[in-house]
């Protein structure tokens, strides 16, 4: 079925599609948490996944047979594959902590790695009809609309996420967006496939489900276990008040719930549950004292306020980043911690509230602050990454008063971690930390200066243990960010799924191309690699900068598409392609090089913006200059967009080479990308714009 | 894409661009209010003020360049 079916202008099918694959895309990384547990952790991979798919298509853009009349049935295998692999919990290896992980089975990493490739087979229609486009419309114009598609389906999903999520009604919109491509008489088939995709969806989802930016969220009753969507009414006042299990993808997270016993008539199971939630919370009081200027950090459901309150704080700042949780404790925590006056909640990211607070606290406390997925699906790191991090501790500590207390809680899995958590705090306050610890589960305690009394030997279960010498494991840092980790490598799990994708790639290129790829295509690929490693780049940089929060990274995905669409115009203006284009690039690249990081963070909140709005674009503009003149004049322009996004995918991948090395190392990859895509074009023909030449 | 046709945006293209501009504006408006994030909110803020500097700053080069257009087209007349 060919784009010219439609009565659509085939310009707005090029909106209609690029919008239908962002929304697909995000769509469905946001919903398969919530049914495969933890592809939470290979969101990035997903979205890479997604990249195959749409340029294997557009490089059979030119192919007899065409694939969009079978999209409903394609989504339907990727849907009814993803139902019969729920519950799936795969495993790792030892060399990453995962939470609610199982041992790992290459059955395991076989239904994975067959997921991503249902998901890309989802995207090849799409790819191809785009593909076709391509070759149809003038190429820039097509370009501005693929990239206003795109730029709308993200912001539409962002507005979808903020205001009401439901996957069955974000893929009915799907459905209709495809509908409105296709004629009348394809209808008559693909409703009724589209109707099965959206009941299995609706059958899979439960009714009392919430979603966050960051979380598929379900509330339970501590007793009965089952799922509730309203608490009782005088839910503070009442004896025996029920407590609530908070869990998000499928996992635990916290508890709602009083941690006043005497509100229990002794003997239930809630009244054991209050009594040890206020024991466990009361450690940082029992080494340190009253305390009365406290902040708490990954406040959640509001345990570590509870605690706080309860050994007699005048003021609590409590930081969390996911507003949800925070609506979900005010509505079911019966001691309702964030309604009290002295408390004061702020929805932020942990690293971005320390960069802003004021010193003159009695307690700092990382509060069982752990994260259940990655920050976004165009990253590979967590939505912790920054906040456990020496530079992250090291400010935190900064704000203690004289007498001050440190104090991190942490539940962990494996012993590594709890020995990389003991060098992390150590290497930040250049002080031995107190370790209580019972198995699974420590608490490191660092005063300012002196503590009033001589720390006791246990609280509760957890006994001061001495670590002897210094544990040879690298502490996280803003440069390698990877708490979870046991050291600099990228685990064999990401390998096993990146080889796997990477060879498909391959494969499907070879059919697709063969010996067509020319230098021309693999110019365009390496565009593709450096574009994708410096949006990346240009996310986790703005993420230390202002918070790892979902409005960040929507924001930067923003910026980044309203830059290369900005160069596309200026591309319309330019009478054609010059290598001098590739100076102002290097030049910009080499800025964002040589000005550290941590020179930007420790710029005021000022500083920091206008670099990120005036600097850090810079080299996405030249890149994008280079790309437009060059494929305003593409022989094939579906050919070398494929090849293009394929290279993306290739960038993504490589990211994942900053687990080891570590992120700054990163950046000379981006420049390596950019140089080789300069050096096709040189060994070509000197002087000659690569348009000019046949794909 | 058929041979002699123009790489350039239409009018009519222009046209929608602007009003899928504004239109993308105000839902970015919208969830940047409604998503309580100072630190977000502050960066929207920036990044939609840099976007309407460059688009004035463009505006203003194209006039100018427009407005010098005849004088070129004169002295391009002129004998050499």
């Amino acid at each position: 079925m060919t784009f010219a079916a439609s009565k659509i202008p085939p310009r707005w099918q090029m909106f209609i599609l690029s919008f239908t694959a962002l929304f697909l895309e995000l769509m469905v990384i946001r919903w398969v948490p919530s049914v495969v547990r933890l592809v939470a952790y290979y969101a990035n991979l997903m979205l890479l996944s997604s990249f195959l798919g749409l340029g294997v298509g557009a490089m059979a853009a030119s192919r007899k047979w065409r694939l969009f009349g079978w999209f409903p049935v394609l989504l339907a295998g990727y849907i009814g594959a993803l139902l019969l692999s729920r519950e799936l919990a795969l495993g790792s290896s030892d060399a990453e902590m995962r939470f609610g992980a199982l041992p790992p089975q290459v059955m395991n990493y076989a239904i994975l790695f067959g997921l991503f490739v249902a998901n890309a087979l989802v995207f090849v229609p799409i790819g191809q009809q785009m593909g076709a486009l391509f070759n149809a419309l003038p190429r820039l114009s097509a370009y501005a609309w693929d990239l206003g598609g795109s730029l709308a389906g993200t912001l539409c999903f962002g507005l979808f996420s903020l205001l009401h999520f439901s996957p069955v009604a974000g893929m009915a919109a799907v459905t209709l967006l495809y509908l409105s491509l296709v004629p009348w008489r394809r209808w008559l088939w693909a409703l009724p496939v589209c109707g099965l995709v959206l009941a299995g969806m609706f059958t899979a989802n439960d009714r009392a489900t919430l979603w966050s930016p960051y979380y598929h969220i379900l509330v339970r009753d501590l007793e009965t276990k089952q799922s509730v969507t309203e608490p009782p009414p005088g839910l503070a006042t009442m004896r025996d008040p029920p407590a609530y299990v908070v869990s998000v993808n499928q996992d635990f997270y916290h508890v709602d719930g009083s941690q006043d016993p005497a509100r229990y008539t002794p003997g239930s199971r809630t009244a054991d549950f209050a009594a040890k939630q206020q024991a466990q919370y009361r450690v940082p009081y029992a080494v340190g004292g009253p305390r009365a200027k406290v902040l708490v950090l990954g406040a959640g459901g509001g345990a570590d306020v509870q605690g706080a309150l309860a050994n007699g704080a005048d003021h609590v700042d409590a930081v969390e980043i996911d507003p949800v949780l925070a609506a979900i404790s005010r509505r079911f925590n019966a001691d309702a911690p964030y309604l009290d006056p002295r408390v004061t909640l702020h929805v932020d990211d942990a690293r971005s509230f320390l960069s802003r607070a004021q010193p003159g606290y009695d307690l700092v406390t990382f509060g069982y602050l752990d994260s259940q997925a990655l920050f976004s699906s165009m990253s590979n790191l967590r939505l912790d990454g920054y906040v456990y991090t020496v530079e992250s501790i090291r400010t935190a500590y900064g704000l203690l008063n004289e007498r001050g207390l440190l104090v991190l809680s942490f539940g962990y899995g494996q012993h590594w971690l709890m020995l990389k958590l003991y060098r992390m705090v150590e290497e930040a306050t250049g002080r031995t930390p107190l370790l209580y610890h019972s198995p699974g589960h420590a608490v490191f305690c660092v005063p300012r200066t002196w503590l009033p009394a001589r720390p006791p030997q246990e609280i509760n279960d957890l006994k001061l243990t001495e670590v002897v010498g210094r544990p040879k494991i690298d502490p996280p840092t803003d440069d390698w960010p990877f708490l979870y980790l046991a050291r600099k490598a990228v685990p064999p799990d990401y390998l096993i799924v990146i080889g796997g994708l990477l060879l498909l790639s391959l494969v499907s290129v070879g059919a697709l191309r063969g010996r067509s790829f020319g230098r021309n295509d693999t110019h365009f690929a390496l565009l593709g690699m450096g574009f994708l490693l410096l949006e990346t780049k240009s996310i986790t940089d703005c993420s230390l900068y202002f918070g790892a929060t979902w409005l960040v990274t929507l924001l930067v995905v923003l910026g980044v598409l309203l830059m290369v669409l900005a160069s596309n115009f200026v591309a319309g203006r330019v009478a054609r392609f010059s290598f001098w284009f590739y100076v102002p690039l290097f030049v910009s690249l080499l800025l964002l090089i040589v000005v550290p990081r941590e020179a930007v963070l420790a710029l005021g909140f000022g500083g920091r913006l206008a670099w990120t709005v005036l600097v850090v674009p810079l080299p996405v503009f030249f890149a994008g200059l280079i790309f437009s003149t060059g494929f305003r004049e593409a022989a094939d322009p579906a050919a070398l967009f494929g090849a293009n996004l394929i290279g993306a995918m290739v960038g993504g991948f490589s990211e994942y080479l900053g687990m080891a090395v570590g992120s700054h190392h990163l950046s000379y990859l981006v420049i390596a990308a950019y140089a080789g895509s300069l050096l096709c074009l040189l060994r070509d023909k000197p002087g000659a714009a690569p348009a000019a030449r046949p794909a | 894409m058929k041979p002699g046709q123009p790489d350039t945006f239409t009018p009519a293209e222009m046209r929608a661009f602007r009003w899928l501009a504004l239109i993308m504006g105000v839902i970015l408006a919208g969830i940047s209010i409604l998503s309580d994030e100072p630190a977000g909110q502050f960066l929207a803020a920036g990044l939609v003020t840099a976007i309407m500097i460059s688009a004035v700053a463009a505006l203003y080069l194209l006039r100018r360049r427009r407005g010098r257009k005849p004088d070129r087209a004169k002295q391009d007349t002129r004998p050499s």
